[in-house]
């Protein structure tokens, strides 16, 4: 092979290796680290309690808990052992009472998500006995006084046994309860006889706070 | 059957509302309410519930149907366009093209009321209740031997009887 070709392609090879070095070192530069901002905790609580109040000044809502977090970049709250107390501001009854092992909410406070196992009681009231709820998760907006799951869920009142007196198992729910309005899918009801029911006389009850094992019991199947 | 108004009321459906404000929950889709023997089924049904106890349901279909087993073991079945299950007075009043059949024996009407309690059935009546039609089956010679009706067995006598 005559010397001035092969001088040639030594050249272009030359060039070449000198073309893909300065492309290469172009876009290491470009790249620039590639993980983002990573999200930091710029506030911490310790056994918080946050309340909503309305207009007139009547509470609306407690939310209370173990621990809170809030992260930067808005991205709302992170919450340990979070209870929701949510006022019956209709009836003048008693609250329900929202708990969860874990607990997120956005940055406005507007929407409220309990996971991990809720458990939702109501004491008993004008004629009604105590309310018991049961889901995996349970997504609150209390601005609109709904909520919503969409896994299975239990509702039940129960007697001064602490058992059943109706119970409500349902794929999923919406609740409006400025509208006590209840929407449940694939439902499956369950009510007691009237001769077997002794209907709960609120007075000669004490308002059950915490859940006692038989109430556990009596929502122990896992809907 | 009485041993039935001892049982559980179950309920299933597709769907469900429940209106807190006037006591009532509407079930709709593949509506199934079961209490012992006794099985109804239809489209839509309506429960109105006191003290956290049925007092009354509501039911419609094409038809709405119902059945159960009476104190002899016989299974009385009955359908109609509407029925209303009083819980407390254990009656179904069945209206619309309304019919209840136990052992072959038929009973058609606007509007029949079968008290579960003591087994008694009304049918017909005024204010539309209509006119009422009864097929009774010819019991056999076994069953019957002093029977001197010579109806051949197989055969049905229908009597309109008037309200």
């Amino acid at each position: 092979m005559p010397q001035n070709v092969i001088s040639q392609i030594t050249l272009a090879t030359l060039l070449f290796v000198v073309l893909g070095f300065l492309l290469w070192r172009n876009n290491l530069e470009h790249a620039g680290p590639q993980t983002g901002h990573a999200a930091e905790t710029d506030q911490r609580f310790t056994g918080f309690v946050a309340r909503q109040f309305g207009a007139s000044g009547q509470l609306q809502w407690t939310l209370h808990g173990k621990t809170v977090q809030h992260d930067t970049g808005d991205r709302g709250y992170a919450m340990s052992a979070p209870e929701l107390i949510v006022s019956d501001r209709q009836h003048a009854g008693p609250p329900w009472r929202l708990a969860a092992p874990i607990g997120t909410a956005d940055e406005a406070l507007t929407d409220i998500r309990l996971s991990g196992g809720v458990i939702g009681q109501r004491a008993a009231y004008n004629r009604q006995g105590p309310l018991r709820f049961r889901s995996e998760t349970l997504d609150i907006s209390p601005r609109t006084d709904t909520a919503r799951s969409d896994d299975k869920s239990r509702f039940a009142e129960l007697d001064d046994q602490g058992n059943p007196v109706w119970s409500s198992d349902a794929t999923s729910f919406r609740l409006n309860y400025r509208e006590q309005r209840l929407e449940q899918s694939q439902v499956q009801d369950s009510y007691r006889p009237a001769a077997t029911v002794q209907t709960p006389t609120p007075a000669t009850r004490q308002p059950d706070d915490s859940p006692s094992s038989q109430d556990q019991t009596a929502l122990g199947a896992q809907p | 059957a009485k041993a039935d108004r001892s049982k559980p009321i179950e309920v299933s459906a597709n769907e469900k509302i429940t209106d807190y404000k006037n006591g009532t929950s509407v079930y709709t889709g593949q509506v199934v309410i079961d209490q012992g023997s006794l099985h109804a089924t239809g489209d839509k049904a309506t429960l109105y519930v006191k003290n956290g106890q049925l007092v009354r349901a509501e039911l419609d279909g094409k038809p709405a149907t119902f059945q159960e087993l009476d104190e002899k073991n016989q299974l009385v079945k009955g359908s109609a366009t509407h029925a209303t299950y009083l819980a407390t007075e254990q009656k179904i009043v069945l209206t619309g093209n309304a019919q209840l059949n136990r052992q072959g024996d038929r009973l058609a009407a606007q509007r029949i009321t079968y008290n579960m309690k003591d087994e008694v059935v009304q049918a017909g009546g005024p204010d539309n209740g209509g006119r009422v039609h009864v097929t009774i089956q010819p019991r056999n010679k076994k069953e019957n031997p002093s029977s001197t009706d010579d109806t051949p067995s197989g055969n049905t006598s229908t009597q309109s009887v008037k309200p």
